[in-house]
């Protein structure tokens, strides 16, 4: 994304009585006087939401949906991620009755209420604004997806809605086992909504089953000509497998940290032990299947996408076998990529064998390459954290396998920023997906200069772009300040005057 | 009727469904909402914002659902409605985002000025919220300057007329009573007769500007009274509806709080439906030239992707029939303050 400088200069050809009015300083008259209309010329530019401001309405409402999409992706792969803890440990509870294991369920169910509330509240307003910042894009695709957005209202957000309460309420007013078919259904619900919307977002990666039609009042949109098709678009599922991997990875490594902190500290150490495993526990599976999961990701994409799986892997020109960067600079000016590589890795990963090339940038025109370097950069960073994460997995998984738990700090201090890199990763994986895709929005059927509202002004899209940075930010904050205030009182708190936390049977 | 037409009426049936879902359910929430600085004292808020916390996240998923029926199943009126309502929405949003932070957040510091600081966030976004409502009710009934590419003429000042406003004030004693009348449900002691006092000014509040807003309609724009004159046998409706309205002011005085609540569904139940009958088929009336408005017809989707919405409903909706009630069962009853509460 070649965001222009985000600096508002001031032109004043909207205001052409302005011009006249410095012309008149240039001649030495009053200063007092000139005062008084900056001011009002300010008053004026503030009210009248007219400001002159480089930035269109394209790559405002650009950065308006990278931003909240951004802050709003912190939260559900947390709750997704968490659910799957919770379940694990309110099973646990249920079979061995041991209060530890229900004290580790309701001090996460706290940390996951939060996620969730949060995921909630900055989410809504991404799906309001497909149509306020997005209309053109929100007509074409509505045929063909509107009813996977649908089915997510309609199979996710509604059980979640209604059991999320019992889950977080209930308590006392359900038995043991209602309680926790609460939990597995909100966990089922956080997962339809994956399902769901990460099909909406592969049919813009790889369009399938779908018509284009012209319609009376001249628009041209896509029309759904094969449900099934569109649903289970060719990316659909490697997408699907690891986005829910990611969401389980930041869940797991959310539950290392706060773990290998009580460690660090020396408080709680039963319940930090205890905990530490069912994290790691989920961090050893996920960080393997991750590993499956995108070498057939990258595989499809590579298939599909194959522009985009250049850029990914930044090669500009097309050799046999290709090698592959580990890390790298692109050089953009040279088309080239100064780094680290391996020859003919880039082929035998992709088609498994060195004797194919994978296609350069060289064979795509120019106009549908993608921001490169950037795209190289976050495809990088990604994998590069994923194998930081395997490294913390196995480190912790040694120690539990030796049952040594006396942790040698500098591990247990990595563990804690662990937390970082699953969020961090997913991010750059999306980013790297989406700005792959570029110039594109729905990948060669709409260009995403096509795809913005018409309507809308340049002041009305500063102003909520500043209402959500505020929103936002309040939010992201808000969630560390209470999510450490949490952790630090540690698990005990809040226990004590329920010791029969069901409704006795 | 060929199958094109049962489907969009279909859809546009359960689009109206989750919008009076909507009004009805967030209603009284929002209400709360409304009422929540006129509570003193940090026991009584937190009594207010428990009688609500179990329910109203679901209660406000249904906004996100009749917005994603309008996305899927009538596409041209979605990409319309929302870029030239941008601020209004927009306004919507934050009143959203502000309710759930200050929901959320509040129980999680006990400083007085956080709880302050959050305590007036819930009241401003409860207000702007319901606010917003009624003013979007009130110019999609006045009709909306749309040119024929879709555009409003005049611009977002259009919006804030006499009517709209009037009709944005009616939504605000709705909701208020409608949350005033909750809140007697769910309370006891000193603080349920202080609710009381409340529900019968609300009360008042609501039946004078019903009566306005009636007349106003009735004068201002016969075109929502055309359906009942043409089609006599509907004309029993505003009847049932004045019914609802007049027994919420019996049950109230008879102390049945319960009967005097579900009467209040009933009655913004009633007038929503009014609502959808008065502006049928419009989904949004252009003011300019009726050939400019947005039917249910001329704005929906193919008839593949209704008929799958259709499938996605059917299948969707009766689950919720099943756990919606008894996730209300389960916390029936007066609100305790424990461990776990807001």
């Amino acid at each position: 994304m070649s965001v222009p400088a985000p600096v508002c200069v001031p032109d004043s050809f909207s205001f052409p009585h302005v011009k006249k009015r410095g012309i008149g300083h240039a001649h030495g008259r009053g200063h007092g006087h000139e005062e008084e209309n900056a001011f009002s010329l300010m008053l004026q530019r503030i009210l009248s939401l007219d400001y002159p401001c480089p930035m269109d309405v394209e790559i405002l409402s650009r950065i308006q949906f990278a931003f909240t999409i951004t802050f709003h992706y912190i939260y559900p792969p947390l709750s997704i991620g968490l659910s799957i803890a919770l379940i694990l440990m309110e099973a646990m509870y249920l079979k061995t009755k041991s209060l530890l294991w229900q004290k580790m369920t309701k001090f996460w169910l706290k940390v996951f209420a939060m996620t969730f509330a949060l995921g909630v509240a900055t989410g809504i307003p991404l799906m309001f604004s497909l149509g306020t910042n997005w209309s053109r894009y929100s007509r074409f695709v509505s045929d063909v997806s509107g009813s996977l957005l649908g089915a997510e209202g309609m199979f996710a957000f509604l059980i979640e809605a209604g059991f999320l309460g019992v889950l977080l309420f209930g308590w006392k007013r359900v038995s043991p086992k209602m309680h926790f078919l609460s939990t597995i259904l909100v966990s089922l619900g956080a997962h339809f909504s994956a399902i769901w919307i990460v099909s909406f977002n592969s049919w813009m990666q790889t369009p399938a089953g779908h018509k284009l039609t012209t319609l009376p009042d001249g628009t041209t949109v896509a029309e759904v000509a094969n449900w099934w098709q569109v649903f289970l678009s060719p990316s659909n599922l490697s997408h699907l497998a690891h986005v829910l991997l990611g969401a389980w990875m930041a869940g797991a490594f959310l539950i290392i940290s706060v773990a290998a902190f009580y460690m660090l500290k020396k408080e709680h150490l039963d319940f930090a032990r205890r905990t530490f495993k069912v994290g790691l526990l989920m961090a050893l599976v996920t960080s393997c299947l991750q590993l499956i999961s995108a070498d057939h990701l990258a595989r499809t994409v590579a298939k599909y996408n194959p522009e985009k799986f250049a850029a990914f892997e930044g090669v500009y020109r097309t050799q046999t076998p290709t090698p592959a960067y580990i890390i790298g600079i692109v050089d953009s000016q040279n088309e080239t990529v100064h780094g680290l590589s391996i020859p003919g890795l880039l082929s035998l990963m992709t088609y498994r064998t060195t004797k194919t090339a994978v296609p350069g940038l060289d064979q795509f025109p120019r106009e549908h390459w993608s921001p490169v370097g950037a795209v190289f950069q976050l495809y990088h960073l990604m994998i590069l954290l994923w194998g930081a994460m395997t490294i913390v997995a196995l480190i912790g998984g040694y120690h539990w396998w030796k049952k040594r738990w006396n942790i040698r700090p500098i591990l247990l201090k990595l563990m804690v920023i662990s937390v970082l890199f699953p969020q961090l990763a997913n991010i750059a994986g999306w980013y790297s997906a989406c700005m792959g895709r570029q110039p594109y929005t729905v990948y060669k059927l709409l260009k995403t200069s096509e795809a913005f509202s018409p309507v809308i002004t340049k002041g009305q899209v500063i102003g909520s772009l500043i209402m959500f940075v505020v929103m936002y930010l309040l939010f992201f904050v808000l969630f560390l300040v209470l999510l450490n205030r949490k952790i630090k009182a540690g698990p005990d708190v809040g226990m004590q005057d329920e010791q029969l936390p069901y409704r006795p049977i | 009727m060929d199958t094109l037409y049962t489907a969009q009426l279909i859809m546009y049936l359960v689009f109206l469904f989750s919008i009076i879902a909507y009004t009805t359910l967030d209603g009284f929430d929002l209400g709360v909402g409304c009422l929540h600085l006129f509570a003193k004292g940090d026991k009584e808020r937190r009594l207010m914002i428990n009688a609500i916390g179990p329910v109203w996240d679901g209660n406000s998923t249904w906004i996100v659902i009749g917005g994603g029926v309008l996305f899927a199943a009538f596409p041209k009126a979605f990409a319309t409605l929302t870029p030239n309502l941008y601020t209004p929405f927009m306004l919507m949003l934050f009143g959203f985002m502000l309710r759930a932070a200050a929901i959320e957040f509040r129980s999680k510091g006990h400083e007085a000025w956080w709880t302050k600081v959050w305590d007036s966030g819930f009241f401003i976004a409860s207000l702007v919220l319901t606010s917003i409502v009624g003013l979007i009710l009130g110019n999609l009934i006045q009709g909306l300057p749309l040119n024929a590419k879709g555009e409003l003429e005049g611009g977002l000042s259009t919006l804030l007329t006499p009517y709209p406003l009037l009709i944005s004030l009616f939504g605000l004693s709705c909701f208020t009573m409608h949350g005033a009348l909750f809140l007697l449900m769910k309370t006891e002691g000193p603080f349920h007769d202080k609710v009381r006092r409340w529900a019968h000014k609300a009360t008042w509040a609501f039946l004078s500007l019903w009566l306005i807003s009636s007349l106003a309609t009735f004068f201002y724009h016969p075109r929502m009274l055309g359906p009942f004159f043409k089609h006599p046998t509907i004309g029993i409706l505003p009847l049932l509806s004045f019914l609802a309205i007049l027994s919420i002011f019996l049950q109230l005085r008879k102390k049945n709080d319960g009967l005097a609540f579900l009467a209040s569904c009933l009655s913004i139940f009633s007038l929503l439906t009014l609502f959808a009958i008065g502006t049928f088929p419009n989904i949004a009336y252009s003011s300019l030239s009726p050939e400019n408005s947005l039917t249910f017809m001329n704005s929906s989707s193919s008839e593949l992707a209704l008929w799958i919405m259709v499938g996605v409903t059917l299948t969707g909706a009766p689950l919720s029939f099943f756990y919606f009630p008894y996730v209300y069962k389960v916390f029936k009853g007066k609100v305790e303050l424990d461990a776990h509460s807001y």
